[in-house]
C-alpha cells in the first residue's frame, strides 16, 4: 500500500502541469443506476459488481455473488446524451475476479459550420469506452485489482480522439468495514488539432464503506469515495443504501464535484431484486447542467 | 483551294531498252524501243509506222475488221497477236489529207490486240517483218495535281513584287487584247466551252476534237479549262478572271479563240489518255496557229509518286517520241497553211508555234518540251524565284508565272493551281496577242518565235535558275519596232532648294502608243546638256534621271529629281523613249536655279502649354514636313514615359503622355528633325502633370444584415467617398468568404448579393489612377431569421463565434459533456458582432453551449478538435 501511495504521490506532482482541461471526461463519470443512486460512491461496493471494470475490480472477490451482469441506459444531461452500458463480473471462489464493460454514448447532432457561419452539414458525435478488469484476493482480507480500457470520442467526419486508461486498486475488508485505495484513469494523453496535449481525468482514489444487517432483513450500506485529481481538483461522494430482505433497496447520495469533470449533485435511487434479477434506477438532482440525469439498469446475479 | 496538277504527263519513257539496228534493209533507219517496265503502258496496244506498200494494202482492203494484206507474215502476226483493229494514228484530214500524206503521217497506225499479249511479243514479231519501220508502245497518261489557296492574278500584274509578271497591261492599253482570228489549240483535257467567263472565246460546239474517242464531243476537265482561262478568259466583263488574250468585253472586242483538243478523259477507271499526236495535228488542220501543251511524259513507272533511281535516269535521258515529234513538226510546218505549205489568205500566220510546259519534276530535263523546235516554258513564283517544281536546263526557252495561278475550272468556277502547266498558257497567251496585233499575210511562226524569245525580259530572272528569261508581252509586241515617240515640246523646269521639278505633256509615237518612259538629262554646263545623248551623257559630265509615268497621252507629267547642288544654275532637257528604247528628239533645254536648303518645319497642333491631371492622357498631334521635300530623320527626347508614334499621314506623329504613368511635375519634350543635308528643325512641347489628391472618406459604411439567401442591395459609393481630382474611382473588393456574399462594383455603385448564410468581412478600396486609396471595412451578415443563434466555426480549433440576430446582452455558458462549466460570460452580442470565445485550452470533445438573451435560452453543441 505504501508503494502504491508513493507512486500516486509522484503522479500528483507530475501530471497537473500537463493541462488544466481534461480530455474524454466521461471516463470519470459513473453511469450505471446502482452506482448513481449513491452519488457514484461505489469503490467498495460489493453488492453490485457488474460494472466493476469501470470502478474497482478489487471489490469482486469480496462479493457474495459468483456472477453479476447488468445492462443500463442513462440519459445524461446537459445535452441529453443517450448512454448505453453493459457490464459483467465473475467471482471465482472469492479468490479471483474478472470483469468486462462496454459503454457507448450517442450525443445530439450539431450543425457543421464554416468560419463564416454557413452551415455545411451535420454530424452526430459519439463516445465509446471499453474496459476489462482482473482481481486477486491474495489474503483473506486483502485484494488487488486492475482495469485496463480504451476510450474514444468521434467528434467530426474523420476526426476521432482516443486514449488508453487504467485503474489499480488495493482493497481490504475487516468484518463490515471495507476500505480501498488506488489510482483511477491513468493513461495516455490526447492531442488537439493544434498539437496541445490533454490528459484524461486521472485521480488518486480512496474509498470506504460499512455494511451491517439488522434483524436479518434490514441491511444498511454506507459508502464514501474521494478522488484527488492530478489536475489538483478534489471530489468526494457519499451515499447510503437501505435494503429490506434483500429484495427492495433505496439509495441516497451526494457528490461534491468542485472543479472536477463531474459537478456536484444529489442523487436518489431505488432497486428491486427477485430470483437474482435486479432492476435499479437513479435520478440526479442538481443546479448544475447535469441535473435531471436519469439512469435505469437491469441485471442478473447468482 | 489549289486542287490541280502542274502538268499532264503522257507517259512514254525510254526505259532500260535496247536500240536494235535490224539487218532487214526495210528497217534501216528505224528505231525500235523496247519496253520492259510495266504499269505505265496501255496493254494490248502499240503504234506502228508502216511503209507505203503495206499502207497501200491496208487502205485497199475493203472488208470489215482487221485488214488482209499481201504480206503473209504480217497477216500471220496479226492473227498470232490477236489484233482486233488497225486504225490510223492521224485520222483522215479531209482537205488537208494531201499534206498529211506528204509528211507520211498516214503511215502511222495504232494496232489493238489482246491484253494478254505482252508488248515484247508484238515488238519482236512485228519488228522483224518487212514493211514495219517503227514500233512504239502507248504509254498511259496521268494527271498530277498541286493544290493550294490563292486568289490573285499576279501573273498578269504583280502588285506585291512589281515587275515579276508578263507585262501585259501596256499591251492591252496600247496594242490589243486579242483577235478572234487567232486560234489557240489547247491540247489538254477538255475545255469547259460553256464556262461563262470563257464561252465567248471558244470555238462553237462541234468544232473541237476529242482525241480520246475520236469525236467532236468534248468532256471538260479542270486542267484544260484552267489553261484555256489563262489564255482567253473574257476580259473586262466584270466577273471572274482575265485571260492574257481574252479581249475587252466592255469595249466589244473579242479575244482569241480556243480550240479544245482533248487528250484526257475521266472515266470510272480514272483518267484515260487519248491520241496526243492526232490532237496536235488536228489543231493545224483546223485553223490553230498556236499549239498549247501543258503535258509531258510520265517517268514514275512504279507509281509511287517519286522519280528515283532508274526512273530518274530515264527521265533525264528522255526525248520526244517519234509520233509526237512527227505531229509537232507537222503543226509547225502546216499550221495556217494550205497543202502546199503556203499561207492561207485568212490565216494570221504562216506556220505554227508549239509551246510546251517544261515539266514539274524539278529535274534537268523534260520531254517533249526538250525538243528544240518547241518553246519550252519554265515557271517562276510571284517573288521572282524559280518555282520549286519547275524542270530546268539550257533547253528551257522562256519563263512565266506558274505558282498560285487563278483561273477558270469546270462548272463556272475558279481555282488556283501550280505548275509549269500554268506558266505555259501565259506564254501561249502572249504569243496569241502578238499574232493578234502583228499577224496577217507574211507574218510567220519564226517572227513570232523571235518576238517571244528576244523580247523576253533579260534582267528579272537570273540565268542561274535555268528557266529562261521572263516572258514580256510588251517586249514581244515591240521587239524590233522602230516606232519613236514624239518630241516633248513644253518642258518646264523649276527648283525647290536642290530639288528639280519638271513637267511636260505626255507624248506618243506615230501609232498613238504612249512613250514608255522619259529621260531627263541635266547639268550645269548648258552646252554639254544640249549635246548630250542617251548613250554618251555620262561621258560629258551630264546627269540623267528616268521616269515611266502612268499617264495618258496629253496629260501632264510631273517629275522631281533630288540631290542637285544648292544655289546653282542648271540646264535640262527631256527625251521620250519607247519600250524598245527608241528615243525621241530632245526637248528644248530649260534653265533653272536651285536655292538654299530650308530647315524641316514642325507644326504642333493647338500649340501651347499643356496641363493634365494624373487621370488624363495628353495627346498632341505633330506634323513634320520638309519644304524642300528632303528625306529627314526625327529624334524625340522626353525624360518621362511617353509614346511618339507615326500617325496616319506621312510626317504626322502623335505625342502621348499617360498621366498616371508619369510623376507629377513639369516637363519638356524636345523634337528634333534633321534633313538629309543636316539642316535641323526643333520644337519643344512643354507639359505639366498635376499633383494627385487621394480619395477622401465621407463616412464609413455600416455593417449590413441580409435576412435571406438571394437578397440583394446596392451601395452608392458617392455617399461614402469622393476624389478631389474628380476622377472616376475604381473599387477593389475583398470578401472573406465569396461563397457567402458576392460584391460587384459597377461604376460608383456596389451590388451586394447574399449567397449563403454566414458572416463575412468586406473590404472596399476606392482607388484613383495612381493607386492611392480610401479603404472601407464592414461586415455583412446573412442570417436565417428562424435561427436566432449562430455558432461557428463548428467544429472549432481555436476561437468559436457565437452570434445572435440583434444586439442584446447575452449569457453564454459552455459545459463539457459531463456537465462541467468550462466558460461563462455575459456580453453584448449581435449577428455582426458575435461573442468570440477562446477554446484553445479546451480538450478535444463535444461541448454544450447555452445562449441566453431576451428571456430565452438556446442550446447548441460545439465540438473542439
Amino acid at each position: 500500500m505504501k508503494k502504491l501511495l508513493y507512486i500516486a504521490g509522484a503522479l500528483m506532482l507530475l501530471v497537473p502541469a500537463l493541462a488544466q482541461a481534461q480530455s474524454l471526461p466521461f471516463v470519470a463519470a459513473e453511469t450505471d443506476a446502482a452506482s448513481l443512486g449513491t452519488a457514484g460512491a461505489n469503490l467498495v461496493q460489493t453488492g453490485s459488481v457488474a460494472n466493476a471494470s469501470f470502478s474497482n475490480a478489487a471489490a469482486i472477490p469480496f462479493s457474495e455473488q459468483t456472477m453479476d451482469v447488468a445492462a443500463g441506459y442513462t440519459m445524461w444531461q446537459p445535452v441529453s446524451s443517450n448512454i448505453l452500458n453493459v457490464g459483467a463480473a465473475f467471482n471465482l471462489k472469492q479468490k479471483f475476479g474478472v470483469a468486462v464493460g462496454f459503454q457507448y454514448g450517442m450525443n445530439p447532432a450539431y450543425d457543421v459550420t464554416n468560419s463564416s457561419g454557413a452551415v455545411t452539414g451535420q454530424f452526430s458525435p459519439s463516445d465509446m469506452h471499453v474496459n476489462v478488469g482482473l482481481a486477486w484476493r491474495f489474503l483473506p482480507f486483502l485484494s488487488l485489482g486492475a482495469n485496463v480500457g480504451y476510450a474514444t470520442s468521434s467528434l467530426a467526419e474523420g476526426q476521432s480522439y482516443g486514449a488508453l486508461a487504467a485503474d489499480v486498486f488495493a482493497m481490504a475488508k475487516f468484518g463490515g468495514l471495507k476500505v480501498t485505495a488506488g489510482v483511477a484513469n491513468v493513461g495516455t494523453t490526447v492531442k488537439d488539432a493544434a498539437g496541445n496535449e490533454f490528459c484524461i481525468p486521472g485521480s488518486i482514489a480512496v474509498g470506504a464503506g460499512y455494511s451491517k444487517v439488522f434483524g436479518e432483513k434490514n441491511g444498511i450500506d454506507v459508502l464514501v469515495d474521494a478522488d484527488y485529481y492530478f489536475s489538483g481538483w478534489m471530489a468526494v461522494a457519499a451515499g447510503a443504501a437501505y435494503t429490506y430482505n434483500d429484495f427492495v433497496s433505496v439509495r441516497v447520495g451526494y457528490r461534491y464535484g468542485g472543479e472536477s469533470p463531474v459537478p456536484s449533485y444529489a442523487s436518489v435511487g431505488a432497486g428491486v431484486k427477485l430470483l437474482g434479477i435486479k432492476l435499479d434506477a437513479a435520478y440526479l438532482i442538481s443546479s448544475s447542467p447535469i441535473g435531471n440525469t436519469l439512469a435505469l439498469s437491469l441485471g442478473y446475479t447468482f | 483551294m489549289k486542287r490541280f496538277f502542274a502538268s499532264i504527263l503522257i507517259a512514254f519513257p525510254l526505259v532500260s531498252c535496247v536500240q536494235e539496228a535490224l539487218d532487214a534493209p526495210e528497217m534501216q533507219g528505224a528505231q525500235t524501243e523496247h519496253l520492259v517496265s510495266d504499269g505505265a503502258f496501255d496493254a494490248g496496244k502499240c503504234i506502228v509506222l508502216f511503209d507505203e506498200e503495206i499502207v497501200a494494202e491496208i487502205e485497199a482492203y475493203a472488208g470489215d475488221g482487221v485488214p488482209q494484206t499481201k504480206s503473209a507474215g504480217l497477216d500471220l502476226m496479226f492473227q498470232q497477236l490477236g489484233v482486233t483493229s488497225v486504225e490510223r494514228l492521224f485520222p483522215h484530214a479531209g482537205e488537208f489529207e494531201p499534206r498529211t500524206r506528204k509528211e507520211g503521217l498516214h503511215r502511222w497506225y495504232v494496232l489493238s490486240y489482246s491484253d494478254e499479249v505482252p508488248y515484247t511479243k508484238a515488238d519482236v514479231g512485228l519488228g522483224a517483218l518487212p514493211g514495219v519501220e517503227l514500233i512504239q508502245p502507248v504509254r498511259k497518261i496521268k494527271i498530277n495535281d498541286f493544290n493550294d489557296l490563292s486568289s490573285d492574278l499576279w501573273g498578269l500584274r504583280n502588285r506585291t513584287n512589281p515587275g515579276f509578271d508578263i507585262n501585259v497591261t501596256p499591251v492591252w492599253q496600247n496594242y490589243t487584247t486579242g483577235n478572234p482570228d487567232v486560234i489557240v489549240a489547247v491540247v489538254d483535257n477538255g475545255v469547259d466551252i460553256s464556262h461563262p467567263d470563257l464561252a465567248a472565246n471558244c470555238l462553237p460546239e462541234g468544232s473541237h476534237y476529242n482525241a480520246v474517242d475520236g469525236t467532236s464531243t468534248i468532256y471538260p476537265g479542270d486542267h484544260g479549262t484552267h489553261v484555256a482561262g489563262t489564255i482567253a478568259a473574257v476580259g473586262n466583263n466584270g466577273q471572274g478572271v482575265v485571260g492574257v488574250a481574252g479581249g475587252d468585253s466592255a469595249a466589244g472586242k473579242a479575244g482569241v479563240k480556243i480550240l479544245s483538243c482533248q487528250i484526257f478523259k475521266d472515266s470510272a477507271e480514272g483518267s484515260v489518255s487519248g491520241n496526243s499526236p492526232a490532237a496536235i495535228k488536228w489543231g493545224a488542220d483546223h485553223g490553230a496557229v498556236i499549239s498549247q501543251n501543258s503535258w509531258g511524259y510520265v517517268y514514275d513507272d512504279n507509281g509511287d509518286g517519286k522519280i528515283t533511281g532508274e526512273e530518274l535516269d530515264r527521265a533525264l535521258e528522255a526525248t520526244v517520241t517519234p509520233a509526237d515529234k512527227a505531229a509537232i513538226d507537222y503543226f509547225i510546218k502546216y499550221a495556217g497553211c494550205d497543202n502546199a505549205g503556203n499561207q492561207l489568205p485568212d490565216s494570221p500566220m504562216k506556220g505554227g508555234v508549239v509551246i510546251f510546259a517544261a515539266g514539274n519534276d524539278n529535274i534537268a530535263n523534260g520531254a517533249p518540251a526538250e525538243y528544240d523546235k518547241v518553246i519550252a516554258v519554265g515557271s517562276i513564283a510571284s517573288n521572282g524565284k524559280k518555282s520549286s517544281f519547275s524542270n530546268y536546263g539550257k533547253w528551257v526557252d522562256i519563263a512565266a508565272p506558274g505558282t498560285d495561278i487563278l483561273s477558270t475550272v469546270v462548272g463556272g468556277g475558279y481555282a488556283s493551281m501550280d505548275g509549269t502547266s500554268m506558266a505555259c498558257p501565259h506564254v501561249s497567251g502572249v504569243a496569241a496577242l502578238v499574232v493578234s496585233y502583228h499577224g496577217g499575210p507574211g507574218f510567220t511562226n519564226d517572227m513570232l518565235m523571235g518576238r517571244l524569245l528576244n523580247g523576253a525580259n533579260p534582267d528579272l530572272v537570273p540565268s542561274s535558275y535555268e528557266v529562261g528569261r521572263l516572258v514580256d508581252a510588251m517586249g514581244a509586241m515591240t521587239h524590233g519596232s522602230s516606232a519613236t515617240p514624239a518630241k516633248v515640246e513644253d518642258l518646264e523646269a523649276s527648283a525647290r532648294a536642290n530639288t528639280m521639278d519638271l513637267s511636260w505633256t505626255a507624248v506618243a509615237d506615230d501609232e498613238g502608243v504612249p512613250a514608255y518612259g522619259y529621260m531627263a538629262l541635266y547639268g550645269k554646263d548648258k552646252a554639254a546638256v544640249a549635246a548630250a545623248t542617251p548613250s554618251d551623257y555620262k561621258f560629258i559630265g551630264v546627269s540623267c534621271a528616268v521616269c515611266t509615268p502612268d499617264v495618258e497621252v496629253g496629260e501632264k507629267v510631273n517629275f522631281a529629281v533630288k540631290g542637285l547642288d544648292f544655289n546653282a544654275a542648271y540646264h535640262v532637257k527631256v527625251l521620250a523613249y519607247s519600250y524598245g528604247l527608241n528615243y525621241s528628239e530632245p526637248s528644248a533645254v530649260a534653265i533653272f536655279e536651285t536655292s538654299s536648303n530650308n530647315a524641316p518645319v514642325i507644326d504642333v497642333y493647338n500649340e501651347g502649354s499643356y496641363s493634365i491631371k494624373a487621370s488624363q492622357t495628353l495627346e498632341v498631334a505633330v506634323n513634320v514636313a520638309d519644304p524642300d521635300d528632303h528625306d529627314f530623320e526625327v529624334d524625340f527626347d522626353c525624360e518621362v514615359s511617353h509614346t511618339f508614334i507615326p500617325g496616319v499621314d506621312a510626317g504626322s506623329y502623335i505625342f502621348t503622355v499617360v498621366g498616371k504613368e508619369v510623376p507629377a511635375g513639369a516637363y519638356d519634350a524636345v523634337l528634333t528633325v534633321t534633313d538629309e543635308y543636316g539642316m535641323i528643325g526643333t520644337k519643344t512641347i512643354s507639359f505639366e502633370v498635376l499633383d494627385n489628391a487621394a480619395p477622401v472618406v465621407i463616412k464609413e459604411i455600416e455593417d449590413i444584415l441580409l435576412s435571406a439567401k438571394g437578397k440583394e442591395m446596392s451601395i452608392d459609393m458617392t455617399e461614402y467617398v469622393t476624389d478631389p481630382d474628380g476622377e472616376q474611382l475604381k473599387y477593389e473588393v475583398t470578401v472573406s468568404n465569396n461563397k457567402v456574399v458576392h460584391v460587384t462594383p459597377r461604376a460608383d455603385r456596389l451590388y451586394v448579393t447574399a449567397l449563403a448564410y454566414g458572416l463575412v468581412e468586406v473590404e472596399i478600396a476606392a482607388c484613383d489612377v495612381r493607386g492611392e486609396k480610401a479603404v472601407f471595412k464592414f461586415k455583412v451578415l446573412v442570417k436565417d431569421p428562424s435561427d436566432p443563434v449562430s455558432v461557428y466555426p463548428n467544429p472549432v480549433t481555436d476561437y468559436v463565434n457565437i452570434g445572435t440576430l440583434d444586439m442584446a446582452e447575452t449569457l453564454i455558458t459552455i459545459t463539457s459533456s459531463t456537465g462541467k462549466v468550462m466558460h461563462e460570460e455575459t456580453s453584448q452580442v449581435s449577428g455582426v458582432e458575435p461573442a468570440r470565445i477562446d477554446m484553445t485550452g479546451f480538450a478535444p470533445g463535444s461541448y454544450s453551449v447555452k445562449v441566453s438573451f431576451g428571456g430565452n435560452e438556446y442550446k447548441r453543441t460545439v465540438v473542439k478538435l
